[in-house]
């Protein structure tokens, strides 16, 4: 009797461990969908077609995308704005491609406003769009210039630049938001793409709008010392321009090579150090500081070295942006893959070191476009993927704050 | 409100298992602790049929058998977010109890007074399946309403779990070599390791196929997504069969399953299936088992041992 119950006694321990154990596993099993997800926005029409852009959190917790459709009768590519929740299910959609074409990013979030850039069919003119919370688009705002190729906001300066195919010229652009949303102050330089008589750089450029040729890495920015740069064709090649606003001559220039080699991003650090990543032959190198000679007109693309990265497809488009994360700032780079997944590279801008990389997307082919920070401290991801391995569809990704922190620590 | 009043209720099971093994176990140590006080003669004055040694047994043997599952879901996930059709159009259809798994392990069972308290160590594997069907057809407008791709997802689902059962089991009838009896109990099941098969087929008349194809199906592992812990409640109805020293039994038992096995974690970041729309849902397992096993009693039993009275 004294075995029995002492083996009794081992069978209800043995069960209230395990049950201890249990409560512990079953009652964490309980994750806010909102805090990581993946989802995929399908549209069962056979030739429907999305290229996504830009990404923006909104103050409702939700996501507004900003992406293009396919249009069936021309080959620009139209406007396409997607409202989805804070657990990525689709809302609502803005179809502006019965007017408007080829948007450009950055969309850009300020006073909980969200801008964009795109052109009419008709002319090409470049138009400046605001949507709200809800992805609702107000009346577009003329910017007085064609073709829009890149916008950015630094803090409530919104900086584009634009080519204008009267005078074959790119012409980088800054103008002043307001708190009502005006618009205003605005101040532009033109510089010419160095067009030969044969017409090869505009047809490159045009070819950027169309779905006819390969995309070029456009940008714009500002330095802390107030000098702006974009990246676009001058003087024949495809260049990274520095421009003091007020001087219709660039103070200094990184070159590429033709259109084969340029840089395909760049972060402005702190006085001549950036961050960037480059493209040359088809090749891509990630540089995470280098120091550039702003005011020099002579410096190559070629000439920086950086870490190459055969893994990435060639000519990546890569987006780059420093970011706080977990209280120190990290450079995080997005691309895409050989094998059709999204690469996160996050590296050090202080040691230049990589600090860690993550590969998001199974099964289908995905593309990279690009990332933005959430109120949570989590980072959303925008890209596309081949539904079926034959339907262009966006997708999003949503890393919680510990998945983010994971690797970039 | 219904699924915050089932987690609740969830919630309340476990609490309540949890808490009769305390009572249970406290009791237990109570009567250990208690002043054991002498009987005189306590020895010679028992009769020797009211010893309660020789009324009980101890029982060891093997034990195998067939379950077969249902995964019932509760909140509904998937990775496509429709912009187009409706939601529902996502949603799984589960097959249940479709697919046959298999269990062996050993049986311990304690009998006293036609009660016995039974351990069931096993190792088990469970099956569940579902499927999910795409359409993508040409837009009239184009006139290419001939452009259609239809797609069938089937996913079989393979958990293998080491499972620490314990029941209850009453005998209905005790005096006869049949002995037929009921069991209520609960299990913990810890998960040693998940498969997903994955089998793809459809058509796709946009591509001039005129029949329908099938593809290889496709294993990966997925582990990841889901808990370790599947616990639950159990009950059945059985046959004791006694033949010379061994018993044999077999019994058919249902398993109802308390808390949500998948990962809500890595629901979407483990999930090497998501680009085909697949995101576990929130699940619980219904699982009906049968079994059968050999028992062998570890006092030896004598049909003249009069005063004998273990196994009755």
């Amino acid at each position: 009797m004294r075995l029995t119950n002492l083996t009794m006694r081992y069978f209800i321990y043995i069960l209230l461990i395990c049950t201890a154990f249990v409560s512990c596993d079953i009652s964490d099993n309980d994750v806010d969908p909102a805090n990581s997800f993946l989802k995929i926005y399908d549209n069962n029409t056979f030739d429907a077609d999305f290229t996504p852009i830009d990404v923006q959190q909104t103050s409702d917790g939700g996501y507004l995308v900003l992406g293009a459709s396919k249009l069936d009768n021309s080959l620009f590519n139209g406007v396409y704005l997607m409202k989805v929740d804070e657990t990525g299910t689709f809302v609502s959609e803005q179809n502006l491609s019965e007017q408007f074409i080829s948007p450009a990013g950055e969309l850009m979030k300020l006073n909980n406003n969200y801008y964009f850039m795109a052109m009419t069919e008709t002319d090409w003119n470049a138009f400046l769009f605001v949507a709200n919370d809800s992805g609702n688009v107000a009346t577009p705002i003329p910017l007085g210039a064609n073709y829009p190729l890149s916008a950015t906001l630094v803090d409530n300066e919104l900086i584009y630049s634009n080519y204008n195919n009267g005078n074959q010229q790119i012409q980088i652009s800054r103008a002043i938001i307001g708190e009502n949303g005006s618009v205003g102050n605005f101040q532009g330089q033109s510089f010419s793409i160095g067009e030969g008589e044969d017409g090869a750089i505009e047809e490159i450029i045009l070819d950027h709008f169309t779905r006819t040729n390969r995309k070029f890495p456009f940008f714009v920015g500002k330095t802390s010392n107030n000098l702006y740069f974009y990246n676009g064709f001058y003087n024949f090649t495809f260049s990274t321009v520095f421009v003091d606003i007020t001087d219709n001559e660039p103070v200094g220039q990184i070159q590429g090579t033709r259109e084969t080699a340029g840089l395909s991003s760049a972060v402005h650090l702190s006085g001549n150090e950036f961050a960037i990543s480059r493209f040359e032959d088809g090749d891509n190198f990630i540089v995470p500081q280098t120091t550039v000679n702003v005011t020099s007109l002579t410096e190559s693309s070629v000439n920086i070295t950086g870490n190459p990265f055969p893994e990435l497809i060639d000519d990546a488009p890569i987006k780059l942006k420093q970011l706080e994360i977990d209280g120190r700032f990290v450079l995080l780079y997005g691309s895409t893959t050989r094998s059709g997944q999204i690469i996160l590279l996050a590296y050090s801008p202080d040691t230049q070191e990589l600090l860690g990389t993550k590969y998001l997307g199974f099964s289908n082919p995905y593309r990279f476009a690009s990332f933005n920070l959430t109120d949570d401290n989590g980072l959303i991801v925008l890209g596309s993927t081949s539904v079926a391995g034959r339907f262009e569809r966006f997708c999003l990704f949503k890393l919680s704050t510990e998945e983010l922190a994971e690797f970039t620590n | 409100m219904i699924s915050e009043l089932n987690q609740l209720m969830k919630t309340n099971y476990l609490n309540l298992i949890f808490l009769t093994l305390l009572a249970v176990c406290i009791t237990d140590y109570a009567h250990a602790q208690a002043p054991k006080r002498k009987k005189k003669n306590s020895y010679n004055s028992r009769k020797p049929s009211d010893n309660p040694f020789l009324k009980s047994q101890w029982w060891l043997g093997f034990r195998a058998g067939a379950n077969v599952t249902d995964a019932v879901p509760d909140q509904r996930f998937s990775a496509f977010s429709p912009i187009n059709y409706a939601e529902d159009d996502l949603q799984k259809e589960y097959e249940s109890f479709n697919l046959l798994g298999g269990h062996a392990g050993i049986e311990i069972t304690y009998f006293h007074h036609g009660f016995s308290f039974s351990f069931q160590p096993n190792y088990r594997r469970q099956r569940f399946e579902y499927s999910n069907d795409f359409l993508w057809e040409g837009s009239s407008v184009n006139a290419d309403v001939d452009n259609t791709v239809e797609l069938k997802y089937v996913q079989d689902h393979q958990l293998d779990y080491i499972e620490l059962p314990f029941f209850i089991k009453y005998d209905i009838i005790r005096a006869s070599q049949w002995r037929p009896f009921v069991q209520i109990g609960a299990y913990y099941g810890i998960l040693t390791s998940a498969n997903k098969s994955l089998e793809v087929s459809g058509t796709d008349a946009a591509s001039g196929a005129a029949s329908p194809f099938e593809n290889e199906s496709v294993i990966i592992g997925a582990e990841d997504l889901f808990i370790n812990s599947s616990v639950g409640i159990a009950g059945g109805i059985g046959l004791n069969y006694d033949v010379n020293n061994v018993r044999i039994v077999f019994d058919i038992t249902y398993r109802y399953g308390l808390n949500n096995i998948t990962d809500t974690e890595n629901r979407f970041s483990e999930n090497q299936l998501s680009g085909v729309g697949d995101a576990l849902d929130d699940l619980e397992l219904r699982n009906i088992a049968a079994s059968f096993g050999i028992l062998f009693p570890l006092r030896y039993v004598t049909k003249n041992s009069k005063t004998f009275d273990a196994i009755n």
